[in-house]
């Protein structure tokens, strides 16, 4: 009970109330833009999350991460452009409501959907967390080395299209990661380390600047490869009965379980993400409706169910994600990849030591989600009339905006170290660049920040394992929860191939 | 040569810098931990050795196997679009590269009034750069003013506050914060609403509305950031060419 008293007492100030709320907002007016993902505004507000206390700063991301997921609903029901793919299978029905003038019920039932996924998935995390992290005492270096590889190899093999692409990235992530100094020897190990010595760049590549770069600047010149859209123009639409009745809502508790429980069993399994969950639960409440003996409408006429499924899964998400993030130190998606990498920057290492000594902050961080889930409804709702501006502002103001944030967001992470930041503005715009060759060509970026993330813990308890039994390699196949994860991983990359192959055949 | 013309450029990218990195680690030998006298630790070698291997197959696999789509994708990006695309690299290196020697608010006001007005105009072409030179100067005199207001009045409120002149509150961080951006704000919009019409793009060319736009942009956008990350976060941001 102490415990979940300081964890309150760290966010009861006016500075996180604040924070949040301006992170629910961004988040929001992110997540409503076109091509703009939870992730590049997660990595967008790093730098300012470094300058708060701990609780306040990664209150303020997940504020920003909620905001995001629900705002993409915005432009799939206005416009039928989901704002990122986690309002992929939001466009169909919701499209057709705003066609027949329920736009205002569509907005509104988004936003409660939304709520009520991200509310129900936050159980899951304080319940299922805090014991998946006591699991965790079991395991010494051999199991975290083969944990990081399960976690690697998983979001490898399932982000992109092609299995290969996502084990080189996760490779080169690894590499990265690597760069600097050797972590029980101190032995440099950069290039050119005659002259890179004596600068940041032998610490190894930093966390914040790397992400900017690989998923701020990269979009920004994604988005110049194609021809400017300018203002999305949105039809005037009459906003009105935003809350759906309460009776409608109460119809759908089998849709909503359904989907919730979709939404954060997905989100829990590193590396499959919002837009596997989307579909999932949309399917599923396609066969409910069609059970339902008339009781529901059926999806894809337009109905408010067809908002519901995805809008609550994709939510859902958001706190599945969190569950192996926070317990494992294994993130469920690339945005939880940039939390862990935020609470790495502050000092914080997720897993069962952060549940074992620092239990306040787990209380605040569980108390910011709730938080951050309230803000995102309430402000959502506030400018549901609003929003739709927003989509009115062109990409040619847009883009030079968010290549300054990243830019200064790089910098700011150095504070008073000018030379550093000037380092940092280097890193990220070569990463930008890197960043934008690899999305050009279709190599999935997730798996390399898993890999900067992991690549770390993989080697320091792979040589500790190595060391502890002599020198003997196999000493990860002698131990049951080793096979364990190898199986796993292995499993992970055979089985998208053998789906891929039957795929072909049918 | 056929191979390389259906195949894509970036993993034969990969391969070769698997090659180098391979090449790299070999060089640099392996350091054990300090106190492995009795042995037992693989080496710090060992894991970018495997990492090195590991991606040249899957790059020369990705080599084999990711050929390039029939229609050339090149052709899909227009001229303008190249060319603000190349614009936003030269400036964004540009930007990096000029950062200390210039100063943050002069690089960011630049980067963003340049970026803006090309993006708005929708190409890069020469006849612009007039137009551009023009933009340049009064999007730096204005901000350059509004700076300067800031500054004295920061100044004087820390000033007065530390010797007792006016209450101590009133020199705390957010208060100079919230008083310099409540100005800055009244003096901008001021500024805006008076020469807001005599720059419609009814009145004058729409590359010289355009330019008005974008330096109101990139001055706002400036003297903001300026605000949040030097005076609230107390980041020390380059000075450069503005020493005071």
């Amino acid at each position: 009970m102490d415990t979940l008293l300081q964890g309150f007492m760290q966010i009861a100030n006016v500075s996180t109330i604040v924070w949040m709320a301006v992170g629910s907002i961004v988040g929001i007016i992110l997540g409503a833009l076109p091509g703009l993902s939870a992730t590049m505004g997660i990595a967008l507000m790093m730098p300012i999350s470094f300058q708060l206390p701990t609780a306040t700063g990664i209150g303020l991301l997940l504020a920003v991460y909620c905001g995001a997921v629900s705002g993409a609903s915005i432009p799939a029901i206005l416009l039928g452009i989901p704002g990122n793919p986690n309002a992929i299978a939001t466009v169909e029905d919701g499209l057709l409501m705003t066609k027949k003038g329920k736009a205002g019920q569509a907005l509104g039932g988004a936003v409660v959907a939304s709520f009520i996924g991200g509310i129900g998935s936050l159980l899951a995390l304080v319940l299922f967390s805090p014991l998946i992290a006591k699991l965790t005492l079991a395991f010494g270096p051999a199991e975290k080395t083969t944990l990081a590889l399960v976690g690697l190899v998983i979001i490898a093999s399932v982000s992109g299209d092609n299995i290969w692409k996502g084990l080189l990235m996760g490779a080169f992530g690894m590499g990265l990661a690597f760069l600097g100094t050797d972590p029980f020897s101190n032995q440099l190990r950069i290039p050119f380390s005659k002259y890179l010595a004596t600068t940041p760049l032998s610490k190894g590549l930093d966390l914040t600047s790397t992400l900017i770069g690989l998923f701020g600047i990269s979009q920004v010149f994604i988005e110049l490869k194609k021809p400017f859209v300018g203002s999305q123009h949105v039809e005037p639409v009459k906003i009105d009965h935003i809350f759906p009745p309460f009776k409608k809502i109460l119809s759908m508790w089998k849709i909503i379980l359904s989907s919730l429980g979709i939404g954060t069993l997905i989100g829990a399994i590193p590396g499959t993400g919002a837009s596997i969950a989307v579909f999932m639960a949309y399917n599923t409440a396609k066969t409910i409706t069609k059970n339902s003996n008339g009781k529901l409408e059926e999806l894809g006429t337009g109905a408010l169910e067809g908002v519901f499924a995805p809008e609550v899964a994709n939510n859902a998400v958001t706190g599945g994600a969190l569950i192996p993030a926070l317990a494992l130190g294994i993130p469920g998606d690339a945005a939880t990849a940039v939390l862990i990498g935020a609470l790495m920057i502050k000092g914080v290492t997720p897993g069962f030591h952060l549940f074992a000594t620092n239990m306040s902050l787990v209380y605040a961080i569980f108390i910011t989600m709730l938080i951050a889930n309230i803000f995102m409804a309430l402000f959502q709702l506030l400018g549901v009339r609003l929003y739709p501006k927003v989509l009115g502002v062109p990409q040619q103001i847009l883009l030079p905006l968010i290549l300054i944030l990243s830019f200064i967001g790089a910098y700011a992470i150095a504070g008073q170290a000018t030379a550093v930041g000037i380092y940092n503005l280097g890193i990220a715009l070569v990463m930008g660049l890197i960043g934008y060759f690899l999305k050009r060509d279709g190599y999935p970026i997730a798996p390399i920040v898993l890999g900067l993330i992991l690549g770390g813990m993989f080697e320091e308890n792979f040589r500790r394992a190595v060391k502890l039994a002599g020198g003997n390699y196999l000493t990860f196949f002698t131990k049951p929860i080793c096979l364990l994860f190898i199986a796993l991983s292995i499993l992970s990359i055979v089985l998208p191939i053998i789906a891929k192959k039957r795929g072909k055949h049918r | 040569m056929t191979l390389f013309r259906t195949r894509k450029p970036l993993p034969f990218v990969f391969m070769m810098v698997s090659i180098l990195y391979f090449i790299y680690v070999i060089s640099l030998g392996s350091s054990a931990m300090i106190g492995d006298e009795i042995g037992g630790d693989p080496g710090g070698m060992m894991l970018p050795l495997v990492l090195s291997i590991f991606m040249f197959v899957a790059s020369t696999i990705l080599f084999l196997t990711d050929k390039k789509p029939q229609e050339a994708t090149g052709k899909v990006q227009g001229t303008s679009e190249r060319r603000l695309f190349l614009l936003t690299v030269i400036i964004a290196i540009l930007y990096v590269a000029a950062m200390r020697p210039l100063g943050f608010i002069i690089t960011t006001a630049l980067l963003i009034f340049t970026l803006t007005f090309y993006y708005l105009q929708g190409t890069v072409v020469r006849k612009d750069t007039a137009t551009w030179a023009v933009g340049t100067v009064a999007t730096l005199a204005i901000l350059l003013a509004l700076y300067s207001i800031g500054r004295v009045i920061t100044r004087y409120l820390l000033l007065s506050a530390r010797q007792g002149r006016i209450p101590q509150w009133l020199g705390s961080t957010s208060v100079v914060v919230g008083v310099v951006l409540v100005v800055v704000l009244a003096l901008y919009y001021l500024l805006y609403k008076l020469t807001r019409i005599r720059f419609h793009h009814e009145r004058v060319p729409s590359s010289v509305s355009r330019a008005f736009d974008a330096c109101m942009i990139s001055v706002l956008t400036t003297e903001l950031l300026y605000l949040v990350f030097r005076q609230m976060f107390l980041v020390e941001l380059v000075r450069g060419l503005i020493t005071w």
